[in-house]
C-alpha cells in the first residue's frame, strides 16, 4: 500500500554492536582446533542478529568446547561436568528476555549430561544447543568418547574403541517434542554459519550437533572425512539452508529433504554411509515449556504470596 | 459513549434495536445521531493502522534533488533513501562490505530525516558531513571499524554531487518541485541563448565593420597603415589609400535602411540583459524562500490567473525584441532580408510569432489560486486563461476530501463534487495534471510535461496538509497517500501534444489497481480466539474520510460484539445490486489506539459522496482506456462472432468426413465383396484358408516408415554427438599468491604460521594481509595445513629462496 517498497519498514540501531562486542578473551585452543571456526560463527550471528551483550549469555559443561563462554564478551556460566543444559533452562526459565547458547562436547552431552540432554530436549526452551563433536575427550588428552569411531586408538582402549559408536542423530530425532535438529562439520564457513543462523532463529531447542576437527589427538576423524565428501550428504531444501554453487560443490552428494519431514528425517540418520549436512528436522509449532514456566513473572511478592495463599486456602480446613 | 466497546456483550434483542437506531443515524435522524457515540480518539482506518507511527516508516521523502548534470534524462530527483542505497552498491559488492554503513543506514537517514524538517531544500554536501560525523559519534567505534565506517562514509560523500539539495516533506514540496523542474530545463536553454546572441552580435558586428571600411575616411593614409597592423610601415600608406580611393566601382555601400535596421538589431542584441529570472510566481506565496531566489520572481496578486498572463505578456514583448534581432541578424548574414516581405512581419512580431524553441525560453509564469476560488468566483478568469493558449501554468491545491464549489456554509457533501480537472480537459488544448506531493514521479512528470509544450497547464496538486479544522491522526504524506489510494485525488495527465485520441492522451499511470472499483488489501489481526487471521478490505473513500476529524459527524461507532447481518461493508454496499440494499447499513472498518478492531457506521451523505466519487472514477477509467465499456462489448462481440464462425466451420467439417467416412465403407465393402466372390468361384479354397483371415484386410494399412533415410541420419548424429561432448574444463592456476575468504574456517592454522602475512577481516576469516611478509614455504605449509584449503600459493615472489623446486612442487595442488 502507499506505492511503498518492501524494505519500508526503518530498522533504525540505537546501539550498534561490532564483531568485537562479543569477543572476550583470547581463544586458548590449539591450533587448527575446529572451535575457532565455531565460536567465529557464533560471534558473527551475534553480530549480525545486534544481539545485546547484556542480554545474552553463553553456557557450557566441561571440555574443550566449553571454554566457549570465556571467549564471549557476554555473560556466561562454566557450569559442571554435563550441566550446561540444566542451567541453561533455569536461566531460560526464569529470565525469557535472555539468548540463551549453549556450548557443549560429545563427552559432555552424550555421555554424563545424556539424561539432561534428553529432558532439554523435549522440553524444548528457546535454546540455541551446540553440540561440538570431536569424537574424543581431548581436556584430558585422548580418552574415548561416546562417538569415538570404532578401531580409533584412544588413552582408555590404546587398541581401538571397542564398541560402535553413539549416533547422536537418531537419539535426538527419536526425543518427544524435538524441534530444531541439524548436523554440520566445522570446516564449511559457509554452512556452518547458515546453519547456525537457523539456529539461532529458531523458537525452541536448537540441537546442532557440529562433527569438529582435533588435529592433535584424533586428526584421522575429521581428515578421512575431509579427503572423502562423498561419505557427506548435503540436505537442500527451500525450507532448510539456503547455500551458495560454492558449497554445493564442495559437497557434491546431495539429497533433496523437507526438515518437516521426520520419518525422512530418521531414515537419513540412520545411513551408517553417509552423514547428513544441514537441517534434518524442524518444528517451529512444537510446545515451549519456558513459554508455560515463565508465565507469572511479572508478579510482585505480594502478588505471588496472595495467589499462594488463595490456592492453599482450598486445602484449609 | 466512547465506552461503547466496553458495554456488556448485547443479547438478540438489543442488536435488533441498535441496528435499528444506526440506520436511523445513517438516514440522516436527529435523535439518533445524539443517541449513538462519535468516534473518539485517534481511530484510524483498519489498513492505515501499521502506518500511526511514521518515524519508523521508510518512504519517499526526504528527496535528493540532483543538480543538472550532463545527462538530461537523468532523474531530477529521487528518493534520499535510495539514492544512498544506490551510492553504497556502487563501492560495496555484497551485503559483507561497508557492513557497518549498510547496518547504519537507517539511522543515517532518520538523521537527515529530523534535519530536513523545515520547509526549504537545504544543501546536501555540509548536511551529510554533518550527518556523517554524528554517526559516528552516536556508534562511538574503535580503531579498524572507524577507519573502515570513515572510509564508506567518504566514498557515500562522493555520490553528493556539488550543488544537489535535500528536502523533507512539506507543505511547499510541489513549488519547489517545479522550480527545480524549471532550473533544470531552462538553464541550459539560457545558457544556449546568451551563447547564440553573442554569436549573431560578433556576426553583425563584422558586417557593420566591412561597411565602414568602404567610407572615405578609412580610405584616408593613416587608416589604411592602422588597419594593415604592425607591417602597416612597411607599404606605402598614401599609394595605398589613392588606389583604394579609386575602386568605388568595385564596391556598394549598403542602404541606409539596412544600416539602420542591422544596427537596430544589433542594439537589440546587445542590450539583451542578462536577467537570471526563469520563474514568476503570481499568487500568494507566504514562504519567503522564493522571494529570495536570484531566479524566482513573486509577484503578489488576488487575481493570479490575470496576473499571470500579465507577466507573460510582459516577458514576451521582452523576448520578441530579442528574437526579432536574432532572426533579423540571419537574415542579414545571409543577405536574405527582403524588406517588402520581412518588414511587415517583423513589425507585428510577438509571441503568437515564436517558434517552438523560442518560446521554451521565455521565464515560466504561474498562476498560485486556491481549488475554492478558481471553482467559485475566479472561474471567468480562470476559463479564459486556459482558452488562450497562453503558456502559463496554473497551479492549485485541492482539499481531496472537500468540494470546491460549495458556498459557505455548506458541507462537502452538499453537492456533487466540482471536478476541477473535468473543467480543464473541456477545454481541450490544456495539458492537465492532478497528481499528488506523496508521489513526487508523478508531480514531477506532470510539471515537465508542462514545461515542454507551449501550452497552458493546469496543476490539481494534493498535498495532504490541508483541512479546514483539525490535523488529520496521520502525517500529510500518508494523508495524500490516503487520498490517492481512495479515489478521493486519482492520478490523471492529459497531454494534448501526445494527439487527439484520449488514449494517447490521456496517461492513468501510478493508480492503485487501476482495474479494481477500490484498491483491495490484506489486512492481518489476532481474531476474538487469540489466532492471527486475515481480512480482505476495500480501501473507500469512506475510509478516507474517517482520516478527517472534520468528517467525524459522519461516522457512528457500532457496539463491540454487535452481531447483525444487516451491516455490511460500505464497498459491498455500493456493489450490491437487490433490492434490499436500502435496509442494510453500511460501515468501515477502524483500528483505535488501543490496537482494536472496531467498526463505524457512516452517514447516507458519505455513501452518496463515495458513489459519487466512484462514478468518477469509472469516467476516468473509460477515458483512460481502463474498464472500457465499449471495447468490452466490442470484444465480447468478436468473441461471440468468432465462436459462431469456429462453430460453423467444425459443423462443416464434421459432415464432410462423415460422408467421406460412408463413401470410403462402401468402396471398402465392395471390394471385399468382389474379392470374395472371386476366391470362391475360383474353387481353390486352400488357399484362403492358408492366408488365414488377411487376406480379406484390403482396407490401407499406415504406411511402414521408409528403411533407409531416417535410419541412417539417427546414425549419423549417434556419431556425431560424441563430438558435443564438453571439453574438461581447463585447470586454472594463478602466479599471484590469494586466498579465498569466504571459505575460511578460522582454524587459526595460518596464524600460527605467519601472522604478518595472514590476518582476519571483519568477520574473522582470514585474507592475505601481505604475501611479502613470510616465505613462500610459509604460504605453501599454511596451504598444506589449511582445511578449508582456501589458501593458493601461486608461484614463488622471491626467486632467491632456498628448495623453491620442491616448495613449487608441493604447491601445485593448491594452484
Amino acid at each position: 500500500m502507499f506505492g511503498l517498497k518492501g524494505d519500508w519498514s526503518l530498522d533504525v540501531k540505537e546501539r550498534y554492536f561490532t564483531l568485537e562486542d562479543y569477543c572476550g578473551a583470547e581463544p586458548r585452543w590449539c591450533t587448527g582446533c575446529g572451535d575457532h571456526g565455531i565460536l567465529a560463527a557464533v560471534h558473527r550471528v551475534c553480530r549480525d542478529a545486534q544481539l545485546k551483550p547484556e542480554k545474552t549469555v553463553a553456557v557450557s559443561g566441561i571440555g574443550c568446547s566449553s571454554r566457549l563462554p570465556h571467549y564471549m564478551k557476554t555473560y556466561g556460566f562454566h557450569g559442571l561436568h554435563g550441566r550446561a543444559l540444566p542451567v541453561a533452562c533455569g536461566i531460560k526459565s526464569r529470565r525469557p528476555d535472555l539468548d540463551v547458547w549453549v556450548a557443549t562436547g560429545d563427552g559432555d552431552c552424550f555421555s554424563i549430561g545424556a539424561a539432561h540432554w534428553i529432558h532439554a530436549m523435549r522440553y524444548n526452551m528457546d535454546l540455541t544447543l551446540l553440540v561440538f563433536d570431536n569424537g574424543i575427550y581431548g581436556l584430558t588428552k585422548k580418552q574415548t568418547s561416546p562417538t569415538t569411531p570404532l578401531d580409533v586408538p584412544t588413552n582408555t582402549h590404546p587398541s581401538g574403541a571397542l564398541l560402535p559408536p553413539l549416533n547422536p542423530l537418531t537419539v535426538t530425532l527419536g526425543i518427544t517434542n524435538i524441534s530444531f535438529v541439524a548436523q554440520i562439520v566445522d570446516w564449511n564457513a559457509q554452512l556452518r554459519h547458515e546453519v547456525i543462523k537457523k539456529a539461532h532463529e529458531h523458537k525452541g531447542t536448537s540441537f546442532v550437533r557440529i562433527i569438529q576437527r582435533c588435529p592433535v589427538y584424533v586428526e584421522a576423524i575429521g581428515k578421512t572425512l575431509q579427503d572423502e565428501p562423498a561419505r557427506l550428504k548435503l540436505l537442500t531444501h527451500e525450507k532448510g539452508v539456503q547455500v551458495d554453487d560454492m558449497v554445493k560443490r564442495q559437497f557434491p552428494n546431495q539429497a533433496e529433504h523437507d526438515p518437516s519431514d521426520i520419518h525422512a528425517a530418521r531414515e537419513l540418520a540412520e545411513n551408517p554411509n553417509e552423514l547428513p549436512l544441514g537441517i534434518l528436522y524442524q518444528n517451529p509449532d512444537a510446545p515451549r515449556y519456558d513459554l508455560m514456566s515463565s508465565v507469572g513473572l511479572e508478579m510482585s511478592a505480594e502478588e505471588k504470596l496472595a495467589g499462594l495463599n488463595e490456592a492453599l486456602d482450598h486445602f484449609a480446613i | 459513549m466512547d465506552s461503547v466497546a466496553e458495554s456488556k456483550q448485547p443479547d438478540a434483542q438489543d442488536d435488533v434495536s441498535v441496528v435499528n437506531l444506526l440506520r436511523r443515524f445513517h438516514y440522516g435522524e436527529p435523535a439518533a445521531a445524539e443517541s449513538t457515540a462519535a468516534p473518539a480518539g485517534a481511530i484510524l482506518p483498519a489498513l492505515l493502522n501499521p502506518y500511526r507511527d511514521s518515524s519508523a516508516i521508510r518512504y519517499q521523502y526526504p528527496l535528493y534533488l540532483a543538480p543538472r548534470g550532463d545527462d538530461p534524462e537523468a532523474a531530477l530527483a529521487r528518493p534520499l533513501s535510495e539514492h544512498l542505497s544506490a551510492s553504497i552498491e556502487t563501492f560495496a559488492l555484497g551485503p559483507d562490505q561497508a557492513r557497518i554503513l549498510r547496518d547504519n543506514l537507517p539511522w543515517l537517514e532518520r538523521y537527515l530525516r529530523q534535519k530536513l524538517t523545515g520547509p526549504d531544500p537545504v544543501d546536501a554536501p555540509p548536511l551529510f558531513a554533518e550527518a556523517a560525523a554524528a554517526l559516528q559519534a552516536h556508534l562511538g567505534l574503535k580503531d579498524s571499524n572507524r577507519d573502515s565506517l570513515d572510509a564508506d562514509l567518504a566514498r557515500l560523500q562522493d555520490s553528493i554531487a556539488e550543488g544537489s539539495t535535500c528536502l523533507g516533506y512539506g507543505p511547499d514540496v510541489p513549488l519547489h518541485l517545479l522550480v527545480h523542474a524549471i532550473r533544470h530545463r531552462l538553464q541550459p536553454r539560457r545558457a544556449s541563448l546568451h551563447r547564440e546572441v553573442a554569436r549573431r552580435a560578433a556576426a553583425l558586428e563584422s558586417l557593420l565593420r566591412v561597411e565602414r571600411s568602404k567610407s572615405a575616411e578609412s580610405n584616408q593614409p593613416d587608416s589604411v597603415s592602422s588597419s594593415v597592423g604592425p607591417a602597416g610601415n612597411l607599404l606605402d600608406s598614401d599609394a595605398l589609400s589613392g588606389l583604394l580611393g579609386k575602386r568605388s566601382h568595385g564596391s556598394q555601400e549598403m542602404s541606409q535602411e539596412r544600416r539602420s535596421r542591422i544596427e537596430w538589431a544589433l542594439e537589440a542584441l546587445r542590450a539583451w540583459d542578462d536577467n537570471p529570472i526563469l520563474v514568476r510566481f503570481a499568487g500568494r506565496v507566504v514562504n519567503p524562500w522564493f522571494a529570495e531566489q536570484a531566479d524566482v520572481d513573486v509577484v503578489e496578486s488576488y487575481e493570479a490567473c490575470a496576473t499571470a498572463s500579465e507577466l507573460f505578456l510582459e516577458d514576451a514583448e521582452r523576448f520578441a525584441r530579442l528574437f526579432a534581432a536574432m532572426r533579423i541578424a540571419d537574415l542579414e548574414v545571409d543577405d536574405r532580408y527582403d524588406p517588402p516581405i520581412h518588414d511587415s512581419w517583423f513589425a507585428s512580431f510577438d509571441w503568437q510569432a515564436f517558434s517552438d524553441e523560442e518560446l521554451q525560453l521565455i521565464t515560466r509564469a504561474v498562476a498560485l489560486e486556491s481549488a475554492d476560488y478558481l471553482a467559485t468566483d475566479g472561474m471567468p478568469t480562470f476559463s479564459h486563461l486556459l482558452g488562450s493558449r497562453l503558456p502559463v501554468h496554473v497551479v492549485t491545491w485541492v482539499r481531496a476530501y472537500d468540494n470546491p464549489a460549495v458556498k459557505p456554509g455548506e458541507g462537502p457533501f452538499d453537492a456533487y463534487r466540482f471536478e476541477l480537472a473535468n473543467f480543464g480537459i473541456g477545454h481541450r488544448q490544456v495539458v492537465v495534471a492532478q497528481t499528488s506531493a506523496a508521489r513526487h514521479e508523478d508531480l514531477l512528470s506532470g510539471f515537465l510535461c508542462a514545461i515542454d509544450s507551449n501550452r497552458t497547464s493546469l496543476h490539481l496538486v494534493n498535498r495532504g496538509t490541508q483541512t479546514k479544522t483539525s490535523k488529520p491522526i496521520l502525517e500529510p504524506w500518508f494523508v495524500a497517500s490516503a487520498a490517492l489510494e481512495s479515489r478521493a485525488h486519482p492520478f490523471l495527465l492529459i497531454n494534448p501534444d501526445a494527439g487527439d485520441h484520449a488514449a494517447r492522451r490521456v496517461s492513468f499511470d501510478g493508480n492503485p489497481q487501476p482495474d479494481a472499483d477500490w484498491p483491495v488489501e490484506t489486512l492481518e489481526y489476532r481474531g476474538a480466539d487469540g489466532n492471527e487471521t486475515t481480512m480482505e478490505l476495500a480501501f473507500t473513500f469512506a475510509d478516507y474520510a474517517l482520516l478527517m476529524p472534520a468528517l467525524h459527524p459522519h461516522f457512528r461507532m457500532v457496539p463491540a460484539g454487535l452481531e447483525s447481518d444487516q451491516l455490511v461493508t460500505v464497498a459491498d454496499y455500493l456493489a450490491a445490486q437487490d433490492e434490499d440494499v436500502d435496509r442494510r447499513v453500511p460501515f468501515v472498518w477502524g483500528i483505535d489506539e488501543d490496537g482494536v478492531l472496531v467498526r463505524l457506521v457512516v452517514s447516507r451523505a458519505l455513501v452518496f459522496a463515495c458513489r459519487d466519487r466512484l462514478n468518477y472514477w469509472h469516467s476516468l477509467q473509460e477515458l483512460a482506456g481502463v474498464q472500457n465499456f465499449y471495447v468490452e462489448e466490442a470484444v465480447e462481440r468478436i468473441i461471440e462472432q468468432q465462436r459462431a464462425e469456429l462453430e460453423a466451420e467444425r459443423e462443416q467439417l464434421r459432415k464432410e468426413h462423415a460422408e467421406e467416412l460412408e463413401a470410403v465403407r462402401s468402396e471398402a465393402a465392395g471390394e471385399a465383396m468382389g474379392q470374395l466372390v472371386d476366391v470362391l468361384m475360383g474353387a481353390d479354397l486352400s488357399g484362403m484358408l492358408a492366408a488365414g483371415g488377411q487376406q480379406l484386410a484390403t482396407m490401407p494399412a499406415a504406411r511402414p516408415a521408409e528403411p533407409g533415410a531416417p535410419a541412417e541420419e539417427e546414425a549419423a548424429e549417434a556419431e556425431a554427438a560424441p563430438e558435443a561432448v564438453e571439453e574438461p574444463e581447463e585447470e586454472l592456476s594463478f602466479d599471484e599468491p590469494w586466498l579465498d575468504t569466504p571459505a575460511c574456517t578460522t582454524c587459526d592454522d595460518c596464524m600460527g604460521i605467519n601472522k604478518m602475512m595472514f590476518a582476519y577481516n571483519d568477520d574473522k576469516q582470514a585474507y592475505l594481509k601481505d604475501p611479502n611478509a613470510g616465505t613462500f614455504e610459509d604460504l605453501v605449509r599454511a596451504a598444506e595445513i589449511c582445511p578449508a584449503k582456501c589458501i593458493h600459493p601461486g608461484k614463488p615472489l622471491n626467486p632467491n629462496e632456498p628448495n623453491l623446486e620442491e616448495l613449487m612442487a608441493r604447491a601445485a595442488p593448491f594452484n
